[in-house]
């Protein structure tokens, strides 16, 4: 016993170098934190411009937070049912975030409170729903984008133009908020605008609507489509009836068929949404949210005005063309 | 300072000291290495890998360079795009002919997107001619193609941009374009250029490797993006590239933060040809990644090999101090006087080995010395004796010859004849006999003649008697025992006495022992002189300094302590003094050899 004690000192410093040693060991072999699990739910699958570039910003967001993402949604644009269906889906698979661009702001809501319900996090992009219920929305501010539109278009219309507008789905909020952002910069009244039409994101449609527009009302000198597909059925039908030159097109969005128009000089200019920044503000929010942190709850992630002179310059062009993966 | 209890604790500090720093610098060291390892290997790595890209950018380059040079000097583009045609079908032939070559180049190369050439005139010639030209395109517009007339001959190379001259196809393309110039024409009639896939670009740079995080980029010689696998996060501003920096550097690396484990690592390799920059990004985390386990079994080692140290330091230390231990504990039991330890035996030849061997020796040596000592002391001791033994009392003898003159001169012939045959008796014996042991009849004989002188010079006062057992008489024995005795008891017992006294003086064995006994009649001590009886006296005139002790002494120092004298006496009746002595008593004597 008294010898152990003569010892003490050195088994005291024999005891601490190994329980140090053993936290070292112990902290060897950490495990990596699990990956957060997002699910995206966009409007369609279909790979079109808007929606691969905005499929590549969520891409790249997902490489650079390191995130489990899944893309997914329904075959159509137009099908709120099977998003609905895929939403609830998803709820079960019990996510940390689901991302989701919801088709249309009221048939969309049950399933989006549902996602609320089950404590997961929502985050929206593209567009908002009826009632505010996300945790964070990132998308185009549609009254500016509706403005930067209107900036030109009342430019083209001069003191005695008349403007023929064709939007989407009569209820969606981002039809209603370009159409409120074009209005009130082309003008404080609205007596030279005639009533707006709506193609259902159809082109056809679209088309259809706007010959008849034309037909009705010889006197518009300016038409605005709301989206792709209005916009893309409005210059068709401008190209078709040769009235290229007298009717002045501005739209929004950027299809191949869109560029060519734009070219070719039927669109005085598109206004096009950063669809890139748009999946990755979304993710990055998502990301944010299921760390914990606090996001703004609304994000602008910007749009810009292209028109046939700076198409092909600097910004306008990467924006107008994104690199595609071929 | 005394920090330590001994010399064990002292060595464990002083192997501790040594080790754990020892260790902590060669963690520290291992640290470093693997840190600078890490980064100048990846650099090494990675300058490799950018610069391998950037000869692949320049051979494509230098390719389409030379095949646009090829095309303007083989073949009729500058005749096609400056003359002036009268006849149609002679144009159509002439733009046959170079759609032809154009695509004799474009079906080995799927990497070009398109070979053109346009005029100033507004002909234009595309591959193989079967292309449907987009109307829409005003190609005199576009920037590449004005820098290409500008350059006046040169080749231009035009970072990455859209081609737009095929209807329905707007792919990124870089252009390598180069005016055409007709003999004689002052300014240039066209331009010719080779649009390379983008694709072709991108794809080497995204087939390198450089980590999850890692990636390879190229800018042209205006600093603007050719590729970047997250062009359109730099587009949209959502990131930044560090261009500026890059574009400083040219061709090397530099690390984006001082803490290089927060840092990015740029490698930058310019071409000469182009100008362009081909840069390679590895996050220094990854680079890191696994750099944290290792330090952490490094630091687990250093701590493993700390604990074995100071475990074997334990057992070292106690194993090398062990014998100074053992030494110091004999050194003790010297201390203490006991010289029989013969001080650790130790084999090994280190120093305390050999301290302990000299301390033994050392021993031994004191031992013998000591042994010598006290051999020699005996022996000093005896010779005094011997030479006191063979003494006769000068007293003695004057009184003796005293006695003799005087009995001469009253005529007593027979009793001189007697007492000075008795002393010549005395003296032959004291003087002639060397030997120390004599036989007990010699040494009876002798007390003999001493009592006959003295009884004639007593006269009527002493008488005695001898009785020697005749079985001891041929034993041998110390001389000048019984003489001293006797003297003794005269002196001191019979001289004193007012009547006659008689000593009898005895020999006989009892047991193993040979007993002597001087008994006297006289005056007897008291039990206060009897305890004195063999204190130190100085010798006085009468008697001749063989005293009691001196016999005592001498049987002692022959035969041991077991023999010697033993007094018995009572006041006013005598006393009896008893010699012991071993009955073979020369062969006692042996002992001292």
């Amino acid at each position: 016993m008294k010898r152990l004690m003569r010892y003490r000192i050195w088994l005291i410093v024999l005891l601490v170098l190994s329980v140090t040693g053993a936290y070292l060991f112990s902290t060897l072999q950490a495990e990596p934190d699990p990956k957060m699990r997002i699910i995206c739910i966009l409007k369609t699958t279909e790979r079109n411009g808007f929606w691969n570039s905005l499929t590549e910003g969520i891409e790249a967001a997902m490489e650079e937070y390191d995130a489990d993402v899944r893309i997914t949604g329904p075959d159509e644009e137009s099908d709120v049912e099977q998003q609905n269906k895929i939403i609830r889906d998803a709820v079960a698979e019990k996510p940390d975030v689901i991302v989701l661009a919801a088709i249309d702001s009221n048939l969309t809501m049950p399933a989006a409170l549902e996602v609320k319900q089950a404590g997961i996090k929502l985050v929206l992009i593209d567009s908002g729903l009826k009632d505010h219920i996300e945790d964070a929305m990132v998308g185009t501010d549609n009254n500016r984008a509706g403005v930067r539109a209107g900036a030109l278009i009342q430019r083209l219309m001069g003191k005695d133009g008349k403007l023929g507008i064709i939007s989407f789905v009569r209820n969606s909020l981002t039809a209603i908020d370009r159409e409120e952002g074009l209005k009130s910069a082309v003008g404080e009244d609205n007596s030279n605008v005639y009533d707006t039409v709506y193609c259902d994101s159809d082109e056809q449609r679209a088309f259809e609507l706007t010959t008849q527009l034309l037909n009705e009302h010889p006197d518009i000198t300016v038409l605005a489509g709301l989206d792709q597909y209005s916009s893309a059925g409005a210059a068709r039908a401008v190209a078709q009836l040769g009235l290229s030159g007298r009717v002045k097109v501005v739209g929004f969005d950027n299809s191949k068929e869109q560029i060519k128009y734009l070219e070719e000089g039927i669109y005085e200019g598109l206004v096009i949404q950063k669809a890139f920044n748009m999946g990755y503000l979304g993710i990055e929010a998502a990301v944010e949210l299921a760390q914990g942190g606090h996001v703004p709850m609304n994000r602008d992630s910007g749009s810009v005005l292209v028109t046939k002179d700076n198409m092909y310059i600097g910004i306008y062009q990467k924006l107008l063309f994104p690199f595609q993966e071929e | 300072m005394r920090v330590f209890k001994n010399i064990h604790s002292a060595f464990l500090a002083a192997f501790t000291v040594i080790i754990v720093p020892v260790t902590a610098v060669f963690v520290w060291i291992s640290f470093r290495f693997t840190e600078e390892s890490i980064l100048e290997n990846s650099q090494k790595y990675v300058s490799q890998l950018v610069e391998q890209v950037n000869d692949k950018v320049d051979f494509y380059l230098d390719y389409m360079d030379n095949t646009s040079w090829m095309l303007l000097f083989h073949s009729d583009v500058g005749d096609y795009l400056s003359r002036e045609f009268t006849d149609d079908t002679q144009k159509k032939e002439m733009a046959a002919g170079i759609a032809d070559q154009f695509s004799n180049i474009l079906s080995t190369r799927s990497d070009i997107y398109c070979i053109a050439a346009y005029g100033q005139n507004g002909r234009l010639v595309v591959n193989g001619g079967d292309e449907v030209i987009n109307r829409n395109t005003n190609i005199s517009e576009r920037s590449w193609y004005k820098s290409a007339l500008e350059a006046n001959g040169e080749t231009v190379i035009t970072s990455s941009h859209v081609q737009n001259v095929i209807y329905d196809r707007y792919p990124w393309v870089v252009s390598v374009s180069r005016a055409v110039r007709v003999p004689g024409g002052e300014k240039p009639v066209g331009v010719l250029w080779i649009d390379l896939n983008y694709n072709a670009i991108s794809d080497l740079c995204r087939s390198i490797d450089l980590g999850s995080r890692g990636y390879i980029f190229v800018l042209d010689q205006d600093g603007q993006i050719v590729y970047h696998p997250q062009q359109q996060l730099l587009h949209s501003g959502l990131k930044d590239e560090r261009i500026s920096d890059v574009m400083e550097m040219g061709s090397g690396h530099f690390l984006t933060d001082p803490d290089v484990k927060k840092a990015k690592l740029y490698t930058c390799s310019r071409s000469e040809s182009t100008g362009w920059t081909v840069v390679g990004v590895v996050d220094a985390t990854e680079l890191f990644k696994n750099e944290e386990n290792a330090k952490r079994m490094y630091l687990l080692t250093a701590i493993l090999l700390s604990i074995a140290a100071v475990v074997v330091s334990l057992i070292l230390s106690g194993y090398m101090t062990r014998p100074i231990r053992a030494l110091k504990n004999s050194m003790r039991e010297v201390e203490q006087g006991n010289f029989r330890v013969t001080g650790p035996i130790l084999k090994d030849d280190s120093e305390i080995g050999k301290l302990g061997r000299s301390f033994s020796m050392m021993v031994d040596k004191i031992q013998i010395l000591m042994e010598e000592q006290i051999k020699e002391q005996k022996l000093k001791r005896r010779s005094e004796l011997k030479a006191l033994q063979s003494q006769i009392n000068p007293h003695f003898l004057y009184n003796t010859l005293d006695s003799i003159v005087w009995m001469a001169e009253s005529g007593r012939d027979e009793e001189v004849v007697i007492m000075t045959s008795s002393l010549a008796r005395l003296l032959r014996q004291s003087i002639s006999n060397e030997a120390e042991f004599v036989t007990v009849e010699q040494e009876a004989q002798y007390v003999s003649s001493y009592l006959t002188i003295q009884k004639m010079r007593y006269r009527d006062q002493l008488s005695y008697e001898i009785e020697v057992d005749p079985s001891i008489r041929s034993k041998k024995m110390i001389k000048m025992i019984l003489q001293p005795l006797v003297e003794n008891a005269l002196y001191h017992g019979i001289k004193y006495k007012e009547e006659p006294g008689t000593i009898r003086v005895r020999g006989f064995m009892q047991g193993d022992r040979m007993i002597l006994e001087v008994e006297d009649d006289g005056i007897g001590m008291d039990e206060e002189q009897l305890a004195h009886i063999f204190d130190r006296k100085e010798p006085d005139e009468r008697s001749n300094g063989v005293g009691v002790r001196n016999v005592q002494e001498r049987i002692q120092l022959y035969y041991g302590k077991e023999y010697g004298l033993t007094y018995a006496s009572e006041k006013g009746r005598g006393t009896t003094v008893r010699v012991n002595l071993p009955a073979d008593c020369e062969g006692a004597g042996l002992k001292l050899q």
